[in-house]
């Protein structure tokens, strides 16, 4: 397939590419910036991603597993990109609860989860 | 089927001739249909195009678009909201921004000339501005559909002319919308802008 770059009225590329078969596609090269993806999940399913430990830690009566506690729970939802939450996980994990932060936040959110 | 055997193999067909009389189940090919084929349901002759004598005859085979009939929505409150599920990776949809609009233009955005299949095909906005977008989908030189939704005034909101969305996981359905000689995509705004409207574009070239 042949290809090349050629202008359009506003000076802005446009990608032409001639295949084999003898079509000819002309497509604007603007690819739009990928948005960021919503990684926000419901306080329910942020603790049901803390799997058999789930029980234990909301059980947990020290205050510094309470703390994390409560500040996830007055939430509308928990957002797992904000920056504070892997200090918080590693707060629940120090009280020798066993969970895998990276799990927590990296995993797919799934369409139940969404708040 | 000794009628249709005519019509196979390539180059056996027979162009319609004003005034030949040809069979009930004949296939003729019609000059003003770009040699589409249609088959003659009666015996006799004529002077009128197959294309225009829906008398004597019936399209044969697929046609190309001629229009597409679907969701009318002029108002910008219930479009489909284009959600980060319809461009994840492996949905296999094409992302592009409009570039500069002038308003009231259409801008050209996909060109084909050839033949192939449109997918998926649909314009929303990047920000939350109030403008009216519009699409326009050129098969075969012929506008199949053309949408305009005014007071849109929301990120991501938009219209699908070929294909459709399912708003709650934002997954875009395919369709299949044939074109023989050429493809068309244009977009417009009301308002003159630069990469405010965005279209996302499913299509394969035969």
């Amino acid at each position: 397939m042949m290809k090349y770059i050629e202008q359009n009225e506003f000076g802005e590329d446009v990608l032409v590419a001639v295949t084999p078969g003898g079509s000819v596609i002309r497509e604007l090269v603007r690819p739009a910036i990928p948005e960021k993806e919503d990684r926000r999940v419901s306080v329910g399913a942020f603790f049901d991603r803390f799997g058999p430990a789930k029980w234990g830690i909301l059980a947990d009566m020290s205050p510094s597993v309470q703390a994390v506690i409560k500040d996830a729970s007055v939430r509308e939802f928990i957002d797992l990109d904000n920056a504070d939450l892997p200090a918080g996980l590693a707060i629940v994990q120090a009280a020798g609860h066993a969970i895998d932060p990276q799990a927590i936040i990296g995993a797919e959110i799934e369409p139940q989860e969404r708040p | 089927m000794s009628n249709l055997s005519q019509f196979f193999p390539p180059g056996s067909s027979k162009v319609w001739v004003s005034g030949t009389t040809y069979a009930a189940g004949d296939v003729i090919l019609s000059p003003a249909a770009n040699y589409a084929p249609y088959v003659r349901i009666t015996h006799g002759a004529g002077t009128t195009d197959p294309a225009s004598d829906s008398t004597n005859y019936r399209a044969y085979g697929h046609r190309i678009a001629k229009s597409l009939i679907g969701n009318d929505t002029t108002t910008g409150t219930d479009l489909p909201v284009f959600g980060t599920g319809v461009w994840r990776a492996g949905s296999d949809v094409r992302q592009t921004l409009s570039g500069a609009l002038t308003a009231n233009t259409y801008k050209t955005i996909v060109s084909v000339t050839g033949q192939g299949i449109l997918k998926f095909c649909g314009v929303a906005s990047v920000d939350a501005t109030t403008r009216t977008q519009s699409i326009r989908i050129t098969i075969d030189g012929v506008v199949v559909c053309e949408k305009s939704v005014a007071s849109v005034s929301a990120i991501n909101k938009g219209i699908v002319a070929v294909g459709g969305v399912v708003d709650s996981a934002s997954v875009a359905r395919f369709d299949r919308l044939a074109f023989n000689t050429a493809l068309l995509v244009e977009v417009k705004s009301n308002i003159t802008e630069t990469d405010k409207l965005y279209t996302i574009t499913n299509y394969e070239v035969q």
